[in-house]
């Protein structure tokens, strides 16, 4: 089988699966509570509920409903937020890409401290830099992310501005005050880029400086994963015998290493990347509510203090959409990266 | 069992692991759960001292007190949850790997899609679906973990039913059902109990991350992340009352995931039959 097949046949695996997907939350929304609670909001009138029921077969049998639910979906019509009394689409929209700024920072840190340090550990195997960091990864998988944001909030903002010392702030994405002086022009929505983009220093510092520590406390849970990962993987591939056949030809260990061991080391990490993934999604929620960041996690939080199930399910939805989505891609780079994989 | 013994780290986390079951069970014996409801307004937000070891938070109970009385409800949420996935699990994959056939196939979509959902937000839209309530989240949570196991059973019954003994006990005449419950899943639960020891350490994160967020518990039932988000609120003036119970979750969670380790390293060549 080709590559492109293959990526063929996992397109339609995909659909199949994000059928599921939209089967388990119209079960949610739709039969564990009153279906009319999609498509109202505060500002609806009475008058127009007979209208609305209509409009989506609220009181067909449930294959239908479905129909019409998926159809809606796929039209761009994710139900109404009650709390908010516009579209959940659109709500969702609006705060995407700061989630997405927020993850690809969790991610960078996960791979660029991750990586070496899983390399370094696997080189140093049972020396000091190896313990310290087996410990770190060990922490990393049993910290609650939480409250780790909080506990670097207290550390790396308000302790530190007690002693004087430079300190990172601990909310939001950008200072609110401080853009009024110098405003962003949106180009990608996420604002590390954008200033970068246009040249923007000081928002750009600013912007930074605020996604410093959210990134960190999310990345730091698939940091430790990512560390165990290359570590073990590196270990296993220096005792292959082409290892020792590449240092009896006299190779420089660096040549070695980058190019020889690092490649197949690579490979078992880019397994454990969808699963990091879904971690990383999984703690937005919880480390956007912790700083502030005005994120799609946030979003669905503030949204269950608000009874707005329809926030929630179309943020389901999206997660269960970029998932699946980053999976295929590491099932992809997976396929492209190991020639021994038949598929 | 030795070399469960042999490892510093791996001893370290078994025995703290026993020390939380330990407070979990018999801790209302010398913390008094009327320490819950003991508001002492005069005594608030006291930082550590001799008499109250970890603080006071915002009502003026004993910091310690609250957190030891909490360990009861989190490990018995954590047990919970893992034992119900672990038995849901267990069952439909073996039935589902021996069986084979169409079921197999379906089972192992299902499986699929629930994966495709990032644990925490599935549970969290089960928790918001079904209402607030402490059975409502542990249950939610329960929805999440069993494919995990599942899947894991199903290999290892894949490989299983090949073996010989198996064709041995058809030839008999025994029932699939029988051979099942009463040979193939005692053969093949190892990398289950592995990975269910290392899950309480993962749960009980979910759980208290779900409890910081509002679901589960009321206010003023102790709970580790319910305590979390009570010291938010005085972060930076009572620094102590979101630094402990946070340490607690992640000394609970930690020690598990080593006794997890040192399980897994000791069974280890047993996997290999």
């Amino acid at each position: 089988m080709k590559l492109w097949e293959y990526v063929l046949r996992r397109l339609f695996l995909l659909v199949f699966v994000l059928i599921g997907v939209t089967l388990i939350i119209f079960f949610l929304s739709q039969v564990l509570m009153d279906p009319l609670a999609l498509y109202l909001t505060d500002k609806t009138r009475i008058e127009s509920i007979p209208m609305i029921i209509a409009y989506y077969h609220l009181n067909d049998p449930w294959p239908i409903r479905y129909a019409v639910y998926v159809w809606n979906l796929l039209r761009g019509d994710w139900g109404f937020s009650r709390s908010l009394s516009e579209p959940v689409l659109q709500a969702l929209s609006q705060r995407f890409p700061a989630t997405i700024e927020l993850t690809i920072a969790a991610i960078l840190w996960t791979l660029v401290v991750g990586i070496p340090a899983g390399i370094i550990s696997a080189l140093k195997n049972n020396k000091a830099p190896d313990h310290i960091s087996r410990l770190v990864a060990l922490t990393g998988v049993s910290t609650p992310v939480f409250w780790l944001g909080l506990i670097l909030q207290l550390v790396f903002f308000y302790y530190f501005a007690q002693l004087g010392l430079p300190h990172l702030p601990s909310n939001g994405i950008i200072d609110t005050t401080l853009v009024l002086n110098h405003p962003i022009t949106t180009i990608t929505g996420l604002p590390v880029l954008d200033t970068l983009l246009t040249g923007n220093w000081v928002m750009f510092e600013d912007s930074l400086a605020h996604v410093v520590l959210p990134s960190f406390a999310l990345g730091f849970i698939s940091l430790g994963i990512v560390m165990r990962i290359m570590r073990s993987s590196m270990l296993e591939v220096l005792r292959q015998d082409y290892i020792i056949l590449a240092r009896s030809k006299g190779l420089p260990e660096r040549v070695v290493i980058y190019r020889h061991a690092l490649k197949n080391a690579m490979i078992p990490t880019v397994t454990v990347a969808g699963l990091a993934i879904a971690g990383l999604l999984g703690g937005a929620p919880l480390t956007e509510t912790v700083f502030g960041w005005p994120g799609m996690g946030r979003l669905a939080v503030d949204a269950i203090g608000r009874n707005d199930a329809p926030l929630i399910m179309g943020f389901t939805l999206i997660t269960a959409l970029m998932l699946v989505l980053a999976n295929l891609g590491v099932d992809i780079l997976y396929a492209f990266l190991d020639p021994r994989i038949k598929y | 069992m030795h070399l469960l013994v042999q490892n510093k780290l791996v001893l370290t986390g078994t025995i703290i692991s026993v020390g939380v079951l330990m407070t979990a069970i018999f801790g209302t014996l010398v913390i008094s759960p009327a320490i819950a409801t003991a508001i002492n307004l005069p005594n608030r937000l006291q930082p550590p001292s001799v008499t109250h070891w970890l603080g006071t938070d915002d009502y003026g109970r004993d910091l310690f007190g609250m957190i030891v009385l909490s360990t009861r409800l989190d490990v018995a949420a954590m047990l919970e949850i893992v034992g119900a996935g672990v038995a849901i699990g267990v069952t439909l994959g073996a039935f589902s790997g021996f069986l084979g056939g169409k079921i197999d196939e379906a089972l192992m979509r299902v499986t699929d899609i629930f994966f495709s959902i990032p644990g925490l937000i599935l549970a969290l839209a089960i928790a918001a679906a079904l209402g607030r309530g402490l059975n409502n989240l542990i249950l939610a949570i329960i929805v999440v973990q069993w494919p995990g196991y599942t899947r894991i059973l199903r290999g290892q019954v894949l490989a299983e039913k090949q073996r010989l003994y198996v064709d041995a006990l058809r030839a008999l005449g025994i029932g699939k059902v029988r051979i099942i419950l009463r040979h193939i899943i005692p053969n093949t639960i190892y990398p289950v109990i592995v990975q269910c020891t290392l899950d309480l350490g993962g749960v009980i994160l979910t759980f208290a991350g779900l409890s910081f967020l509002g679901f589960g518990t009321s206010a003023l039932t102790p709970e580790l992340g319910r305590l979390i988000t009570a010291g938010q609120t005085y972060i930076f003036q009572a620094p102590w009352l979101t630094a402990f119970p946070g340490l607690a979750i992640l000394i609970i969670s930690l020690a598990f995931n080593l006794m997890g380790d040192g399980i897994r390293d000791v069974l280890d060549p047993r996997l290999r039959r």
